[in-house]
């Protein structure tokens, strides 16, 4: 009988050790546009790496990538992890994280260039790399692509399960209401997202992320479609 | 066209489609009334056999739980006789072991007081009349003579100092008595002490044994299903069901309290991450560690037969018992341990969460101090618990058993309702087919009424009840029913 119970509670322990996972882990990449008159998008990126630090789990990933510069590499990436499943640890990383995003600011200089499409190919390659549940690409962006002149080319995007949240701008000074403006940009990317089979939603109040995130363990609801 | 509109009226005349439906209706009768008589009646038959049918599961039902109320009831009886006895093989087993000591002591000491009585009985010898002897010495006249004077006055002298001599030996002999008789009584309070134990260990016997009357009583009552005692035991197990469910309650609150507190910590040990169906693994393996402690509490408190749930663990042979015991209760020991351990590790990551949260809030932090008291008492709480939980296995066989009774009862409360509508709606059934023919009659009446004034005979009502008698069909046919009814009867050329 007593190796009866040892069992159970040994078959117990185990189980919860090696249980079938479901996987229901979250991945977001930001993406960073630092145009040198951004400066307030930098500080609601920091604030959006705030939120999702508090809400994302352990197993989850975050990166934060640039992509102010012509072409995309590795060098592009300013920070990344995927949190451990234990969550001490977890958040030990997850302060680490804050801290080398703190520091930030000091050494990001805006860059004349503004690779968006190069930016979403790359977080996908990272996205689909985790193997998470849920995928999302945060861009902090005017959507306005400032390429080479050489480096022009359009790549059809592979976006299935990922959904692209673009963070509305909160200064549109330099926006041209009668040529092209913020929304008509909108329009062209959320096509190009969706011909893609991905999700498009554009965020205009910070909240609205930390809904997002925080129903992440709930079934999946289709996404309200932007305007 | 033309040929059907000529065919065919305008408009119909309701009077003579009212005729029709009538004349139709009054050719259709004796088939209507059949039919919905003899529904009504097949309907009627049909509920009363599943009321039948019910009503003997209710009684199969009432006669089993009857049997399974005795059965716990003779249980608990013999379980209170059995721990009489117990007691009482207990009281007699210590008066006896001690009896041998104190029938000696009481010997001894009767032994002593025998041989003091006897040493006080000793009369010392009465004193000479000394007194008288010495006054007739000293009143002999001895004229003057020396040597006589001499002689008595010698005799005197000695008689005296003798006088004196018994007079001291008399003394002491009383006062040896005195001293005796003084020795003997602690020697009585002691006897009278012994006594008295033996009176009072008679005594508690005495109750025992009118304890165990009163529970053979019971149980003998019990035994021979008395219903006065078959009812009693039946309230008795509905209060046992109400209390033992509240305690079960009270368990699942605790249990409740004890998932809270080690189930985020367990997230350290199997990792946050992963799932179990819709649940987190960490959940189900809190979940299931509880279960294992109230289960775990079960064996324990069937090894250690205050429950009796499996009666193969306490048909175990006592050592074996014993062991199982131990073993379980340092199981639930290592459980409450590691309950514990997870509870401390709760406080701290709950700590370094709400640090974190702040730090990420931007808030300064302000210096932290982790209360000791609340990291203690949660330990405490979670070390605890499972020990409190162990305990739930007596409400929860009492409930199981408690339960089963009420199930029965219920299910036959049930049954026999259901019974009762069933025969409710036959017979409402029924008669609403009596009340269908009735209406059907009084639509048709005129017709009726020429039917009865186109057959009329002027009979003499002698003759009507001779022919009435005479024409009267078997009981339970149509025409039975319709006369019952107060309806004319049929007759077959009556078109």
């Amino acid at each position: 009988m007593m190796r009866l119970f040892i069992a159970a509670l040994l078959i117990g322990l185990a189980g919860g050790a090696c249980a079938d996972v479901q996987n229901r882990n979250t991945a977001a990449v930001v993406l960073l546009d630092i145009p040198e008159s951004h400066g307030p998008e930098l500080t609601n990126a920091q604030v959006v790496v705030s939120i999702l630090l508090r809400l994302l789990q352990p197993q989850d990933t975050l990166a934060v990538t640039r992509i102010d510069t012509s072409g995309f590499g590795e060098k592009n990436v300013v920070a990344k992890m995927t949190l451990d499943r234990r969550p001490s640890v977890a958040n030990i990383q997850k302060r680490a994280f804050q801290k080398s995003m703190r520091s930030f600011p000091n050494l990001a200089k805006g860059g004349a260039f503004s690779d968006i499409s190069g930016g979403i190919l790359g977080a996908v390659d990272q996205l689909k790399a985790t193997g998470a549940a849920r995928k999302y690409i945060l861009i902090f962006s005017d959507l306005k692509e400032r390429l080479r002149e050489d480096y022009h080319f359009e790549v059809p995007f592979q976006l299935s399960d990922v959904t692209v949240l673009a963070m509305t701008p909160t200064d549109r000074r330099d926006d041209d209401p009668e040529a092209d403006s913020y929304e008509n940009r909108a329009k062209r990317w959320r096509t190009r997202i969706e011909n893609g089979a991905g999700k498009w939603r554009t965020i205009d109040d910070l909240g609205q992320i930390e809904t997002i995130f925080a129903s992440r363990h709930l079934p999946a609801k289709p996404l309200k479609r932007a305007n | 066209m033309v040929i059907t509109e000529s065919l065919l009226p305008a408009a119909p005349n309701p009077v003579l489609i009212l005729a029709l439906l009538l004349a139709v209706m009054y050719l259709a009768r004796k088939s209507f009334h059949r039919t919905i008589l003899g529904s009504g009646r097949v309907a009627r038959n049909a509920l009363r056999l599943c009321a039948a049918f019910l009503g003997g599961a209710e009684e199969k039902i009432i006669e089993r739980n009857t049997e399974v109320l005795v059965a716990r009831g003779l249980e608990c009886s013999e379980g209170l006789v059995e721990r009489e006895f117990g007691r009482i093989e207990v009281a007699v087993t210590r008066e006896l072991k001690g009896y041998a000591v104190l029938q000696r002591r009481v010997a001894e000491v009767i032994t002593t007081l025998e041989e003091d009585h006897a040493r006080s009985v000793e009369v010392p010898p009465d004193l000479p009349n000394w007194t008288d002897i010495i006054a007739s010495v000293a009143d002999i006249k001895h004229g003057n003579n020396a040597v006589v004077a001499g002689v008595l006055e010698e005799i005197g002298r000695n008689l005296r100092a003798q006088n004196r001599s018994a007079i001291e030996a008399f003394r002491h002999s009383s006062a040896a008595r005195h001293a005796l008789l003084t020795r003997m009584m602690p020697l009585w309070r002691k006897v009278q002490k012994s006594l008295n134990n033996v009176a009072q260990s008679i005594e508690t016997l005495t109750d025992r044994a009118k304890v165990v009357e009163r529970n053979m009583k019971d149980y003998l009552e019990i035994r021979s299903g008395n219903h006065r005692a078959v009812r009693k035991l039946s309230s008795s197990a509905s209060t046992r069901f109400l209390v033992a469910g509240l305690f079960l309650l009270v368990a699942v609150g605790g249990s409740i309290v004890n998932f809270n507190l080690i189930a985020m910590p367990m997230s350290e040990i199997t990792g946050s991450g992963s799932f179990i169906g819709p649940y987190r693994t960490a959940e189900v393996v809190a979940l299931v560690m509880i279960l294992i402690e109230l289960s775990l509490g079960l064996y324990l408190m069937e090894t250690l037969r205050i429950t009796r749930l499996f009666p193969l663990i306490g048909a175990m042979d006592d050592r074996l018992r014993r062991r199982m015991a131990v073993t379980v209760l340092a199981l639930l020991a290592a459980l409450a341990g590691v309950a514990s351990a997870l509870a401390f590790l709760r406080d701290r990551i709950v700590a370094d969460m709400a640090a974190l949260h702040q730090t990420l809030a931007g808030v300064e932090q302000a210096v932290q101090t982790i209360s000791s008291v609340s990291t203690v008492a949660q330990m405490a709480m979670a070390f605890t618990l499972p020990f409190v939980l162990a305990l739930t296995a007596i409400p929860l066989e009492s409930f199981i058993h408690a339960t089963r009774i009420v199930m029965g009862n219920t299910v036959a409360s049930m049954l026999r309702l259901t019974a009762f509508v069933l025969r409710l709606a036959g017979n409402l059934i029924c008669q609403s087919g009596r009340l269908a023919t009735n209406i059907y009659d009084l639509i048709i009446f005129p017709l009726l009424w020429l039917e009865s004034v186109v057959s009329a005979e002027p009979l003499s009502i002698k003759k009507t009840l001779e022919k009435l008698s005479t024409t009267r069909p078997p009981k339970g046919t149509t025409d039975t029913v319709d006369k019952k009814d107060g309806h004319a009867p049929l007759h077959e050329g009556g078109k």
